[in-house]
C-alpha cells in the first residue's frame, strides 16, 4: 500500500468560492464585492 | 519521523478535512489548512487513512488497524504498516497539512511565492464536486442591514426585511453539511450588527467547516476576535475604498469608518487570522488604487480590487453612474496588477481553448446562496429564485430544481452578442450582472465589452513588449 498526497498546493485568498467549472479567468459574481 | 514519536501529532485547529464517498469511485478527502494557506486532495486509502488520524485528533490506531486490513504485506504486518504510515506522515508534514510542533503562526499574506501556479488543487476539487453535484459551497447573507450606508451597494433598498432566525440558520447549516457542504461563507450587509452573531460564530466553531466572512469590522469587540481565532477563516474579507479616510468615509457615509476598520484589521492580522483589502473601485477612488494595495501590503494584508459594480438586487440601477471609464486607468489596472497575478505570482486561470463553447457560467456548479430571508439563489450574483428556506429543504432545490440542468446547458455560443466577439477570451462576464441590470442573463451589458475589450488590447500590447 503506497500512501500520498493526490495534490496540494498553496491556494490563493482571490477566490473565495473556488468557482472554477467553466476555465474562466475568475468569477464576478461569486467574489463580488461591495 | 521515527518510530519513537508515532504516538501522536499535532493536527492544528486550522486543519480542516471532509471525506467524500461517492459510489463505484475511490473515496476523495479534501483538506484546508487556513492559516497558512494550503489545501490538499487525498483519495482511495490515502484519503481513509488521513481521515482516521483526523478524526481522532493524531492518534495512529484507527489508521494503523485500516492499514493492515487492507495492504499487503511480505514478512512483519505491523512493521510493514508502521513503515507506510511513518512514509505517509512525513509526506503531510511536507505538504504543510500536519506540523511535528504546535505552531499556530500566521503566514505573510503579502508573500506571493510558492502559490500553487495553475490553481490545480482548487480546481480538481471543485470539479469533482460539480460533477457529482455535491453542495460544496454555501454563502449565506445573514441581513442586509449595515452600519455603513456606502453610495454604490447592490444590497437592495429597503434592508429590514425579515431575517433567518438563529436556529433556523443552525439548521440550514446542519443540512448543508449532511449534503456534503464544507466551504461557507457569511455576508451581508454587515452580518456584526446581528443580534445573534456570538451564538452563531460560536455555534460554528465546533463544525469543522472552512468559513469566509465579509465585514466592514466596524463592530467588532475582543470577543469577536476570540471567536475569530476558534474559527480559523479561511479570510476575512474588509472593503476599503481609499487610503485616505476622508475619501473613504464618503463612499461609506458613516464619518470615522476608515479608522474604525483599519484598527480592527491590525487586530485581526494580529490574532493571525487572514485578512483581504477589498476595494470596488469607482469612477472618483479608482486613481488611488495603488495606495490602498500599498496600505493592504503594510498591514500584511492580501489586496483584491474588483470593477465590476453592479445594479442593486432589486433592479435599481443607481450605483452604475459610479463605474469606472476611464480607459488608461483600467488599462493600467490590467498591465500592472492584474498582469501581475495573471502571469507572475498567483497565474488566474486561463480561459478555455475554445471559450465560446465553455458553460456561460458557474453559478450553481456546486454551490448556492441564501438571502437574508431564506430564498434560495444559484449565486450570490445571481438572484434567481429557486426556493425559499426552510419551506423549501435546500437538499430538495439542489437535486429536483431544473434550473441545474438548463443552465448547464447554456454556452457562450448561445448569446448572439457574445457569439461573434474576438475578445471573449478576455471576458469578465457575470450572467447575474446582467441579469439585474438588463433582466435577462443572456443580455450582456455594456460595461462587461468595455472593460473586455481593454483587457484583450492590455494583454496584447504586454505580449508585444
Amino acid at each position: 500500500m503506497k500512501l500520498e498526497v493526490k495534490c496540494a498546493g498553496k491556494y490563493t485568498l482571490a477566490e473565495p468560492c473556488g468557482c472554477l467549472r467553466m476555465g474562466e479567468k475568475s468569477c464576478p459574481g461569486t467574489n463580488k464585492i461591495k | 519521523m521515527n518510530n519513537t514519536n508515532l504516538n501522536t501529532i499535532f493536527i492544528s485547529r486550522d486543519v480542516f478535512s471532509k471525506l467524500f464517498r461517492i459510489d463505484n469511485k475511490p473515496p476523495l478527502c479534501v483538506v484546508y489548512r487556513t492559516i497558512s494557506q494550503i489545501v490538499a486532495v487525498l483519495e482511495g486509502d490515502s484519503a481513509e487513512v488521513w481521515t482516521r488520524i483526523f478524526e481522532s485528533n493524531g492518534q495512529f490506531d484507527h489508521a494503523l488497524e485500516y492499514i493492515l486490513n487492507h495492504g499487503q504485506f511480505t514478512s512483519d504486518p505491523e512493521i510493514e504498516a508502521k513503515q507506510i504510515l511513518i512514509e505517509f506522515l512525513d509526506s503531510l508534514e511536507s505538504q504543510g497539512i500536519i506540523s511535528s510542533v504546535s505552531n499556530l503562526s500566521s503566514c505573510s499574506l503579502t508573500d506571493s511565492s510558492g502559490f500553487d501556479a495553475g490553481r490545480s488543487t482548487e480546481r480538481m476539487i471543485n470539479l469533482f464536486m460539480a460533477d457529482n453535484h455535491i453542495l460544496f459551497n454555501l454563502v449565506i447573507e445573514l441581513t442586509y442591514r449595515c452600519n455603513e450606508h456606502c453610495i454604490h451597494c447592490y444590497c437592495p433598498s429597503n434592508r429590514n426585511r425579515q431575517e433567518l432566525s438563529t436556529e433556523i440558520l443552525c439548521e440550514l447549516i446542519l443540512e448543508f453539511e449532511s449534503m456534503g457542504g464544507f466551504c461557507l461563507q457569511l455576508t451581508g450587509g454587515e452580518l456584526l450588527i446581528r443580534e445573534d452573531i456570538k451564538s452563531l460564530l460560536n455555534f460554528l466553531c465546533n463544525r469543522g467547516l472552512v468559513i469566509t466572512i465579509n465585514s466592514n469590522l466596524n463592530l467588532l469587540d475582543d470577543e469577536h476576535i476570540d471567536l475569530l481565532k476558534k474559527l480559523a477563516p479561511r479570510s476575512l474579507g474588509c472593503s476599503i475604498y481609499s487610503a485616505k479616510a476622508e475619501l473613504h468615509d464618503s463612499v461609506t457615509r458613516s464619518p470615522g469608518s476608515f479608522d474604525r476598520s483599519i484598527r480592527n484589521i491590525q487586530k485581526v492580522r494580529e490574532a493571525g487570522i487572514p485578512v483581504v483589502i477589498k476595494t470596488l473601485l469607482m469612477k472618483h477612488t479608482v486613481y488611488g488604487w495603488e495606495d490602498v494595495e500599498a496600505l493592504a501590503n503594510r498591514l500584511d494584508c492580501y489586496y483584491q480590487f474588483d470593477l465590476n459594480i453592479t445594479a442593486k438586487n432589486d433592479g435599481n440601477r443607481q450605483p452604475l453612474d459610479l463605474r469606472v471609464r476611464d480607459e488608461e486607468i483600467i488599462k493600467h489596472l490590467f498591465t500592472t496588477r492584474f498582469k501581475r497575478l495573471h502571469q507572475n505570482d498567483e497565474p488566474l486561470e486561463k480561459s478555455a481553448d475554445d471559450p465560446k463553447s465553455t458553460p456561460i457560467c458557474s453559478a450553481g456548479a456546486a454551490g448556492l446562496s441564501i438571502s437574508p430571508n431564506g430564498e434560495i439563489h444559484p449565486c450570490i450574483g445571481l438572484p434567481i429564485k429557486l426556493g425559499r428556506y426552510p419551506k423549501d429543504p435546500i437538499e430538495k432545490v439542489w437535486h429536483n430544481s431544473p434550473f441545474f440542468e438548463s443552465w448547464n446547458k447554456l454556452r457562450l455560443i448561445d448569446i448572439p452578442m457574445c457569439k461573434e466577439c474576438q475578445t471573449v477570451a478576455d471576458c469578465f462576464r457575470c450572467p447575474g450582472a446582467w441579469f439585474v441590470e438588463n433582466g435577462d442573463v443572456m443580455l450582456p451589458n455594456d460595461y462587461t465589452c468595455f472593460i473586455s475589450k481593454i483587457a484583450a488590447k492590455a494583454s496584447l500590447s504586454h505580449s508585444l513588449c
